[in-house]
């Protein structure tokens, strides 16, 4: 269970650890792959 | 990130919510409201604990939203009009700046130190300039919080003079937005100001902000070169500013570290969806995107506005950069009105 929670912790440590605009700018390409592969996001 | 992060985040959303159903049967835009909501709920009983982590990423939620925002903008728009932006951009933060320095320091005789951070303060992006500019004169906490203060009051009046100022004067669209983009402090509040007033003048007024805010780390150079020669030409002894004399490689290594990163991201998505690559169903998706994304930066930004802090403040501050802004708002905007 520790295993698999590490990779996790890590990646989560990693996001911490870097700047909020870097963060902006990653959740925006994220959302511009999920866009382009067809997810619609309604208002 | 924990569960009580993501009941956090739905605080938020459900202060967002909320505005939008409130500005169904009020005449004020769903963003203004969701300030004013969060505004209330945190002056009249608080933050709760289990909301703070999630209140305090406000700011990621209003990056993302500016950089997906990136994909509603026309290249041919800044084109248009992007070289006459930055010229106006480089007049208002050298005006305000300067403005503001020589009332601080020769009309109200303040510490040097505070009219340096509410200079940088109200000529370039609010806070994140105090602390920017706070960081390269090795400036006293006590100065950063008391600019730091009278900015976020300002951040929080402006935020509702300027829609309120636009309709009155009918101002179109792209005079509003670049107006706002150029006077306004931080970039919350503009964003805020600008898509109240229209989904286009908020595109103009981040044009006209991020062109301001990528100027912080220039500005925070200008001042830690400033100090360190006022320091090493004054006193021969070790000071507070004497260690630091710039080097070249610290100050290209300090402009990077103070640039806004989320621009560039803003900048790629412009750049994306200009090349034709995303269908309009695309398009509007990341529209919405960045509308959600703003709901939640609004929701938290109104949650950590404190009365409190117009009390700690004292006078002098608020006269201070209330002359500066009142003169450069005004020229500003009839400089606007001429030039679009």
């Amino acid at each position: 269970m520790s295993n698999l929670r590490d990779p996790y912790k890590h990646l989560l440590g990693w996001w911490k650890n870097i700047d909020d605009g870097w963060q902006a700018v990653l959740l925006g390409g994220v959302a511009l792959l999920a866009v382009m592969i067809g997810v619609p996001i309604p208002w | 990130m924990n569960h009580r992060f993501f009941a956090g985040l739905g605080f938020l959303l459900a202060i967002g919510l909320t505005a939008r159903l409130l500005s169904t049967v009020l005449p004020v835009n769903h963003l203004i409201v969701t300030v004013l909501l969060g505004l209330l709920i945190g002056n009249l009983y608080g933050i709760p604990a289990w909301a703070q982590t999630a209140v305090e990423t406000h700011t990621l939620w209003l990056e993302l939203g500016i950089v997906v925002m990136g994909a509603s903008v026309a290249l041919d728009r800044i084109f248009e009009a992007g070289s006459v932006i930055i010229l106006l951009v480089i007049i208002t933060v050298v005006a305000t700046t300067l403005l503001i320095e020589f009332l601080a320091r020769a009309v109200f005789t303040i510490h040097e130190e505070t009219g340096s951070l509410l200079a940088a303060g109200s000529g370039i992006c609010g806070v994140s300039a105090v602390v920017a500019v706070a960081e390269s004169i090795t400036a006293d906490e006590s100065r950063i919080a008391y600019a730091a203060a009278t900015v976020i009051i300002f951040d929080a009046m402006t935020l509702f003079i300027y829609p309120l100022v636009g309709h009155t004067l009918e101002l179109s669209n792209t005079v509003f937005g670049i107006w706002a983009g150029l006077t306004m402090f931080s970039t919350g509040p503009v964003a805020a100001a600008g898509f109240a007033f229209s989904d286009t003048a908020g595109q103009w007024a981040l044009l006209a902000k991020l062109t301001r805010n990528s100027l912080i780390g220039f500005v925070a150079v200008v001042y830690a070169f400033s100090y360190a020669q006022k320091t090493s030409s004054g006193t021969s002894g070790a000071t507070k500013h004497g260690d630091s004399t710039p080097s070249h490689t610290v100050q290209w290594k300090f402009l990077w570290r103070s640039f806004p990163k989320f621009v560039l991201g803003f900048v790629g998505m412009i750049a994306v969806a200009n090349t034709g690559l995303l269908t309009s169903r695309q398009l509007t998706s990341l529209s919405h995107l960045s509308d959600w994304a703003f709901l939640l930066a609004f929701a938290g930004l109104g949650l950590e506005i404190q009365l409190a802090d117009f009390r700690s403040t004292g006078y002098r501050p608020i006269v201070v950069v209330f002359t500066g802004w009142v003169v450069v708002a005004s020229v500003m905007l009839l400089v606007v009105q001429i030039l679009f």
